[in-house]
């Protein structure tokens, strides 16, 4: 059996796996094997309670992944299986809420950024091959409600981490991507912000060279009316405070028509 | 045989057999013409407008085009429409009062299309029919039931009733009603389904779970917990949470009682007798 310990930055990308083996990774609470069986590949996962773990390791063993109590099985059917299969991470495919540890007031005028960490999901592809085999996340969150009224509003992740205003606040997990929000509030009385919807399925994934994944900033702005707001996401003059590389495409594109929703979608 | 081929061949080349040949040929291309012009106003319309308004428009087209080919014919066979149309209108009379329901439902389909309480593959309640809508016609709706039964409910009835429209909205309340013993503590229990909700990924944290304290019965403590899920999984969690309820209050040692009963003689009756058996004898 060939292991070692995973430093962040090496987590994911392609392996190659001999036939008849089985490459293991723990990534934080996930547990993912990826079998290479004669005319199939068989991906098992399982997931520990607790969504901060941090663990991580990978090996390579020999034989087929079995059945485990508690785990999922998927089985691929191939004529001939291909010899590596690569991890991709991606953002959530949904919008994520979260909330800074208490009530936060932003007053008429001023600007805060929070930074807030969101879950991964991996997409894993086999060979040379452009379409997915299989989109798992690390950690499947909480359902949760975002909008103005149950008949009106988004459906969501609950965030399992909450904004921090100081990003050496913010513990740094190798399977959570961190976003800087940008609030501005152009409005003439203070804005209260309980919690946020960060809609990561328009941002683009990225890494440093340590392997800690981030997202482009995002800009919340609280228009001078008080009641509409708009979002941008794309071309703001914030840049992060590392040097990235491209990771993963956003899910969607970002129209600026979207994102021009009543505020109260994504600030509560 | 040959007698009669040429008598056909004699009457199609007089002026009115080829009168009808060609209102027989005009009605033949009009079906084919209706077809491909309602099959091609559905293709357009039904990507910018709801699927059964289109399913009308596909309708009206059809029954527009095949109407006047049949005029055409008509017209074509030297009948006078001014004449048809007017045995039509002391007709329409007669058949109106024979049709008065037909033309109810008819009204009422119209009101519900222009409405919209609700639209193809919706989940509705109608009196107590739940069932899947598969289409909204001129006269009536198609319910496919759970139990995969086919219920055709006539649309003046759907007008008059109640229709409780169950996925129109993206999430839904599930409440949970459980009963404790009278013994057990209202702050652990409260503790306890909150918790169970909590850990309910299919359960939204927002808008919050609930616990509702609905009051002293008649044998248990009678709680509410009122928790919401997606549209599309509120089935799994109506089916999972009660299990994960009856789960936690095991390991917490909170008792779900039976129904209690105390019989009490009354201060004049005689008290119950009482005979105690001897297990041995």
């Amino acid at each position: 059996m060939e292991a070692k310990a995973v430093s962040e930055a090496a987590w994911w990308g392609a392996v190659e796996v001999p036939m008849g083996h089985t490459a293991r990774w723990r990534i934080g609470p996930l547990h993912l094997s990826a079998s290479r069986g004669e005319q199939e590949w068989r991906i098992v996962c399982r997931r520990e309670k607790s969504p901060l773990d941090i663990a991580m390791s990978f090996h390579i063993e020999a034989g087929l992944a079995v059945e485990e109590e508690g785990a999922e099985i998927t089985r691929f059917g191939f004529r001939e299986p291909p010899s590596s299969i690569r991890l991709q991470p991606m953002l959530a495919d949904r919008s994520v809420v979260v909330k800074p540890d208490t009530p936060l007031y932003i007053a008429a005028g001023e600007e805060v950024t929070l930074f807030i960490s969101t879950p991964l999901w991996l997409q894993l592809f086999t060979g040379e091959q452009k379409t997915p085999l299989s989109e798992i996340p690390i950690y499947r969150p909480s359902d949760t409600w975002m909008g103005p009224s149950t008949m009106e509003g988004e459906l969501c992740y609950s965030g399992t981490t909450s904004a921090k205003l100081k990003l050496e606040e913010l513990v740094r997990r190798p399977h959570r991507a961190i976003t800087p929000i940008v609030i501005r509030n152009h409005g003439d009385d203070v804005l209260r912000i309980e919690k946020l919807n960060v809609p990561v399925r328009y941002l683009t994934l990225q890494a440093d060279e340590r392997g800690t994944f981030w997202t482009r900033p995002v800009l919340l702005s609280r228009e001078k009316s008080g009641e509409m707001g708009s979002v941008r996401i794309q071309g703001h003059r914030l840049t992060l405070p590392v040097k990235t590389t491209s990771v993963a495409a956003a899910r969607d594109q970002y129209e600026e028509s979207i994102m021009r929703r009543a505020l109260a979608r994504f600030v509560g | 045989m040959e007698n009669i081929w040429t008598q056909f061949a004699a009457f199609i080349t007089t002026g009115y057999g080829l009168a009808l040949l060609r209102a027989l040929v005009m009605v033949l291309l009009g079906l084919v013409f209706a077809k491909l012009l309602a099959r091609a106003a559905f293709q357009v319309s039904h990507t910018y407008m709801q699927l059964q308004h289109a399913i009308l428009l596909r309708r009206v087209v059809f029954y527009l085009v095949i109407g006047m080919a049949l005029i055409s014919a008509m017209r074509e066979l030297g009948f006078s429409l001014t004449v048809v149309l007017g045995a039509a209108g002391i007709l329409s009379v007669a058949i109106g009062f024979a049709s008065q329901t037909s033309a109810s439902n008819l009204i009422s389909g119209l009101f519900l299309i222009g409405e919209e309480p609700f639209v193809i593959g919706d989940i509705i309640q109608v009196e107590s029919l739940t069932g899947e809508v598969l289409s909204i016609d001129l006269l009536s709706v198609k319910i496919r039931t759970f139990d995969n039964l086919y219920v055709r409910v006539p649309n003046e009835k759907l007008i008059k009733s109640n229709i409780t429209n169950l996925t129109r909205f993206p999430i839904r309340r599930l409440d949970v009603k459980i009963g404790v013993a009278y013994k057990e503590n209202i702050k652990q229990v409260r503790e306890v389904l909150m918790a169970v909700a909590e850990a309910d990924p299919l359960c939204l944290e927002e808008p919050k779970p609930r616990i509702l304290f609905l009051g002293f019965g008649d044998s248990s403590l009678d709680f509410q917990l009122s928790a919401w899920a997606s549209r599309d999984r509120f089935f799994e969690l109506r089916n999972s949470i009660p299990e994960a309820i009856k789960k936690a209050f095991d390991e917490n040692g909170i008792e779900i009682p039976f129904p209690h009963r105390t019989l009490y003689p009354g201060s004049t009756a005689q008290p119950f007798p009482i005979r105690i058996i001897n297990e041995t004898s």
